[in-house]
């Protein structure tokens, strides 16, 4: 018996292959995936396994109702001529993406965040890296990392309590509008899976 | 030059197969690959050939300068014949599908075989270290210092929630993919395969065929890997593979000495015919020569066969495969030659083995 890759519980009765690059992926999964993510029976010949992965109807539709309920979910990228996503930094649109499974550079992770929270979800233990970060060498590019900016609000705490104290309130909402743009900074990018 | 390069690399013996690593005689293996990408380009799938040429330079310059490769050897896939890819492929040191990629695709190795760059795969950098027996701990101490180094001339791409950005989001946050090759011939002929591949599935493991997806247990040899690479940390995806491969060996060691105990006809039954196939075979398949080493290395680990080395039997696995054929008989082989010039490399080298 052959578990299903996707919930690792059921047996996989449908078995799907892909040539990519030359390569051959497959994608064993059980009928209540296969439903859950939308495909049935016949249909499943014809599918690829980022189809499998990323639930593209909903979104895309989503994705074109941006002006309406959805303006939070999908911030201001610019959208392709049909109104889907398209990376801005490198072209990479919502073919390639629906095509390929993969993205098209590192921006395209801020574009298509949308798409990939759950697939990300669903095929990691987690949803935040804690593994090895970048060597402190690299922190000088401007780029900073969650522990950084956690670091940096530990520094303006510490600054707003020594404010209060002293009855400077001024300089203090100063620090603490900081300090709530920094924790929304942290927030989104938890959110949408960048700062 | 190219060429040169993977005629030197045939001459010598397999460096992950040459040592005895710790419980080598289960473990053949331990491979650990990280994926890194630059932040100012596009990732290889959206790049023109200029972008993909001025990433493999960078990379190559970074790598040079930095010196995490002891006397480098550069590789580029655009200069080999497609049986020199194959010998690349069949040591493991490439993927096949960098040779689907040929424009600014390359390898920078190491002068051992252990450390290695794949630039412009999946993603830029494909950083890999291989090494014999079961040694994720050794295989993260290196990789990660090879990390370190190359990152510090590098601008990688790198996201403080989804860690190193890649290409497929299935490698997102570490970029580490860690896996461990496993001889489990007992296990195979007392019918736990499929049982193992359950349970290890269970515990969020890959389960693969050596000779990559779609191959089954060809061999009785299986890489067991790691599936997330985001939300845990490096040591705690290693500690739990590391946990589950100690367990399969333990059960494939049960499994051979109850082979031993209860069935020792039938055990000497199956290596003596694999034995006495290879030794005098004229034309075998690529098939029945892995299954007969299989038997064959069960022989020599369980001391049934005590004529043969163990190097000698880890290498004709690789030494049978279709590129490494070709490669040492200096020609392109059909099908059928191919069987009779393996069936021919088997009996010489096993006779001169005895
Ligand atoms: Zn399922
Ligand atoms: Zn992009």
């Amino acid at each position: 018996m052959m578990l299903c890759e996707i919930c690792h519980k059921n047996e996989a009765t449908i078995h799907m292959q892909e040539i990519h690059g030359g390569e051959k992926k497959s994608l064993n999964i059980c009928s209540e995936c296969a439903a859950s993510h939308k495909i049935v029976g016949s249909d499943v010949d014809g599918l690829n396994l980022a189809e499998m992965l990323y639930d593209f109807s909903s979104k895309m539709l989503a994705s074109q109702g941006k002006n309406s309920d959805d303006s939070a979910l999908f911030p201001s990228f610019p959208l392709n001529v049909d109104g889907s996503l398209i990376c801005g930094e490198c072209g990479w649109d919502m073919e390639a993406f629906r095509g390929t499974g993969r993205l098209g550079c590192a921006k395209c992770y801020e574009v298509f965040a949308p798409l990939l929270q759950e697939a990300i979800a669903s095929m990691h233990k987690g949803v935040v890296h804690v593994g090895k970060e970048l060597s402190l060498s690299k922190k000088r590019s401007g780029r900073t990392s969650k522990r950084d900016l956690r670091f940096e609000i530990a520094l303006l705490e510490a600054e707003l309590e020594e404010h209060v104290r002293r009855e400077e309130y001024e300089e203090a909402a100063a620090i603490r509008d900081k300090i709530k743009t920094i924790q929304a900074k942290i927030k989104t990018g938890r959110k949408r899976g960048k700062n | 030059m190219n060429s040169g390069q993977v005629d030197k690399l045939v001459a010598k013996r397999v460096g992950w197969l040459a040592d005895c690593g710790p419980d080598d005689d289960i473990s053949i293996s331990t491979r650990i690959r990280l994926a890194r990408n630059l932040l100012d380009f596009p990732f290889p799938i959206q790049a023109d050939e200029a972008v993909l040429k001025s990433v493999a330079l960078g990379v190559k310059t970074a790598v040079r300068d930095s010196g995490a490769l002891k006397s480098p050897v550069v590789i580029e896939m655009e200069d080999i014949s497609d049986v020199d890819g194959g010998v690349l492929v069949e040591r493991r040191l490439i993927s096949g599908e960098l040779l689907q990629r040929p424009v600014g695709a390359a390898l920078l190795l190491d002068g051992e075989e252990s450390l290695s760059v794949m630039v412009n795969e999946e993603d830029h950098l494909r950083l890999q270290t291989i090494r014999p027996g079961l040694a994720l701990s050794e295989a993260w101490n290196a990789i990660n210092e090879m990390d370190d180094r190359i990152s510090s001339g590098l601008n990688f791409a790198f996201d403080p929630f989804l860690g190193f950005l890649t290409s497929c989001p299935t490698n997102v946050g570490t970029g580490m993919r860690a896996s461990v090759m496993l001889h489990l011939p007992a296990l195979a002929l007392t019918g736990h395969m499929d049982t193992l591949t359950q349970g290890v599935a269970k515990l969020g493991l890959a389960v693969r065929g050596m000779f990559g997806e779609g191959t089954g247990n060809l061999g009785n040899i299986c890489q067991i890997s790691n599936q997330s690479t985001l939300g845990e940390s490096e040591e705690d995806i290693l500690k739990r593979l590391n946990a589950v491969i100690t367990q399969v060996v333990n059960h494939e060691k049960n499994a051979r000495s109850k082979l031993l105990e209860t069935r020792e006809n039938f055990l000497l039954d199956s290596v003596g015919r694999a034995y006495g196939t290879l030794k005098y075979a004229y034309s075998i398949s690529s098939q029945e020569a892995l299954n007969s080493l299989s038997m064959l290395r069960l022989g020599v680990d369980l001391g049934l066969v005590k004529s043969v080395d163990i190097h000698d039997v880890n290498e004709l696995f690789i030494l049978v495969q279709p590129a490494h054929l070709q490669k040492n008989a200096g020609k392109i082989l059909s099908s059928k030659e191919r069987d009779e010039v393996r069936a021919s490399i088997l009996r010489s080298n096993l006779r001169r083995a005895e």
